[in-house]
């Protein structure tokens, strides 16, 4: 018997470029973030007139409360999105509308800023390398509540979608022949997004949370490491799969550069050893 | 090679189809979409979605287009024809020889989607109203800024379907020219292209017309504006006006001075030179943060609502990994875009099209294990995730 370790290439970090959403937002930050940094009060309250004048630049909040289905009867759902509905009706991170009128619209420079902070965000840490996830270092005051208030909204439409979707569920199973490697891969994607932003969030609005937010938050976090290893296992059972055919000679692993270095690193460790049975 | 040998087989597999077509889509070709077409428009691959609509697009007939393209639709993909034109046109506009070479069977699904574009230029249908008779000129500089955006989005129509009549009339002449074509089928095939494309070049010339003047125009009022007005959220949008208008009249008078547009009128550049410059000798911080701000909006308006040629917009294709450049163009709307409330109950179109696309682009499925066994295997992406 004669056993080796699996060879990775490294992600393809021009992979992202493909994207709609990643050059251009990264471009809107490198205009509007030193703009707004050394603005004065009243400059900003130009910038805000001009945007709130420009309906296009509106930002719609609190798109998680999609996940209500208040028109659906429980006996209509299935068990599984009955029993997570129940659990996001209790969940104690749901934002409520301040009144009947409130269409969560919100306008002003820290929105349109903060906006292009997350979507540029999100694809750099599913798909680049070495990332600085959300450039939190550049972030500034005039989009900081914004910044907030969009990721964890992001991370309830993230967490709440997996949560009803049976696919996540057969993952956490290791269901390797219902789920192929590239679908397990992109769904670890979305679980080092979504824990992304709830380390971001933690770190910048932990101290105004509740203990019972914080220890939501802290399961929600722990259940995509589940996800995350769940997929490790999927891509192991296929890997010993195709690694015991005849005739292969190498193997290459490529997806979200953070998912795969845990792939790696596991494999290094000795988790997910791969063998050649011959 | 492997892949070559997995066409060939796929190929194969089609052309044994052959005169056991029906109004259910084939096992074979439902295989083709499936395993091949579909997820290569959803994940860019825009020479495999050539290479694979081809093959389909000749291998069926009659009542089987219309199946495929209700199959698609419910995919919520456009119609063959649609997706075959814009690919193989994406492709040839960045100088690529695409394979295969169209056919008279792709051609007479394809054209008409062409010829429909070409015709909505020459019926006028895409004309902005302020190039409509006695339409009314703008008197603020946010009405300035609407209507330049429009005359910007037909200078784009227009040079896309400069181009689109130019490639169908070649492509168009080739397959004819090699005969094999039936008088039926040349009947279909008889638009006239090259006529179309000379009205296009008018039109052009028509629009510069009109933006020429709307862009001197609108430099008199920003003076205005920066003489007599203390807000700044006002004097900004004077700023960068002033700075846009100089930089595209120049650079339009640089094209007539290569024998460009001599019907078009020109704009006084010294007059526009003199006031521009003025202004921003008595404004510089003014000026240096207008043009960061808007140029920021610029493209966060790009990033919100652009669409790309793949995966229902959210992707660029492939060739953008080898030609950064290819990466900015974008389709973008028509008209002024507005976001609207997702949770509207009117029926109307969201806008935009994706509310955040960071709950989308997730599942792209690029990542997943290559295999070498002797060779190289290609392994078609899947997601019911990606739309």
């Amino acid at each position: 018997m004669s056993g080796y370790l699996a060879e990775f290439d490294e992600p393809d970090p021009s992979d992202a470029y493909q994207i709609v959403g990643y050059q251009e937002y990264a471009n809107a930050l490198n205009h509007l973030v030193p703009l707004v940094q050394k603005a004065n009060a009243e400059q900003l309250a130009a910038y805000d007139k001009i945007v709130s004048n420009m309906p296009e630049l509106a930002v719609y909040t609190n798109l998680s409360r999609r996940f209500n289905f208040p028109e659906a009867r429980n006996s209509a759902l299935t068990p599984l999105l009955r029993g997570t509905l129940n659990l996001y009706r209790q969940s104690s991170l749901n934002e409520q509308a301040l009144g009947e009128d409130n269409e969560f619209r919100r306008t002003g420079i820290g929105w349109v800023i903060a906006l292009a902070r997350i979507e540029h965000g999100a694809i750099e840490l599913g798909y680049q390398k070495n990332v600085s996830p959300f450039n939190l270092e550049n972030l500034t005051q005039v989009e900081q509540a914004a910044f907030q208030e969009l990721l964890l909204d992001g991370a309830r439409s993230h967490y709440w979608t997996m949560r009803m979707d049976p696919m996540t569920h057969l993952i956490l199973k290791g269901e390797v022949v219902k789920v192929n490697d590239r679908t397990a891969l992109a769904y670890g994607r979305r679980a080092v997004i979504l824990q992304n932003l709830l380390q971001a969030l933690n770190h910048l609005a932990g101290a105004t949370l509740s203990p019972v937010q914080k220890t939501e938050l802290q399961s929600w976090f722990n259940d995509m490491t589940e996800v995350r290893e769940g997929v490790s296992y999927i891509m192991y059972e296929t890997y010993k799969q195709a690694i015991s055919k005849q005739g292969i000679y190498s193997m290459d692993l490529e997806g979200c550069p953070r998912l795969v270095e845990g792939i790696r690193s596991d494999i290094s460790l000795g988790k997910g050893r791969i063998q050649l049975e011959k | 090679m492997m892949k070559k040998c997995f066409f060939a087989v796929c190929l194969a597999i089609l052309l044994g189809t052959q005169g056991t077509l029906s109004a259910a889509i084939p096992r074979n070709v439902k295989l083709e979409l499936d395993n091949r077409l579909i997820p290569a428009y959803r994940t860019g691959h825009l020479e495999t979605v050539v290479f694979s609509g081809a093959a389909i697009a000749n291998q069926v007939g009659g009542t089987l287009y219309d199946e495929i393209d209700e199959y698609l639709a419910g995919n919520n993909i456009e119609s063959l024809g649609v997706i075959l034109a814009r690919s193989r046109f994406t492709l040839l506009t960045q100088n690529k020889a695409v394979k295969p070479e169209a056919t008279t069977k792709e051609l007479l699904l394809t054209v008409p989607h062409f010829q429909q574009e070409v015709q909505q230029v020459i019926d006028g249908e895409l004309r902005p109203e302020i190039m409509q008779e006695n339409a009314e000129a703008p008197k603020t500089l946010q009405a300035f800024n609407d209507t330049l955006w429009t005359i910007h989005i037909y200078k784009n129509d227009l040079s896309n379907l400069d181009r689109t009549a130019v490639m169908a009339a070649q492509t168009m002449q080739a397959v004819l020219l090699a005969g094999k074509v039936k008088p039926i089928d040349r009947d279909k095939l008889s638009f006239d292209f090259v006529a179309a494309r000379n009205q296009i070049v008018s039109e052009n010339e028509n629009r510069l017309n009109h933006e020429m003047a709307l862009r001197v125009a609108r430099v008199q009022l920003a003076q205005e504006v920066l003489d007599t007005s203390g807000e700044r959220d006002q004097r900004l949008l004077a700023a960068f006006s002033m700075d846009q208008d100089l930089k595209i009249i120049r650079d339009f008078l640089g094209q007539q001075r290569k024998g460009l547009f001599g019907s078009v009128p020109s704009p006084n550049l010294d007059f526009i030179e003199r006031v521009v410059i003025t202004a921003k000798q008595a404004n510089q911080e003014l000026f240096a943060t207008a043009d960061q701000l808007f140029t920021g909006i610029h493209w966060w308006i790009r990033g919100r609502y652009g669409k790309g040629v793949a995966a229902n917009g959210l992707l660029k294709g492939a060739h953008v990994k080898k030609t950064p450049a290819a990466g900015f163009a974008l389709n973008m709307p028509r008209n002024r875009p507005i976001a609207t409330n997702p949770f509207s109950k009117d029926n109307s179109e969201y806008s935009p099209y994706v509310a955040r696309r960071h709950e989308n682009i997730w599942s792209w499925e690029n990542g997943g294990f290559s295999l070498a066994i002797g060779t190289d295997i290609e392994i078609v992406a899947e997601s019911d995730y990606f739309y």
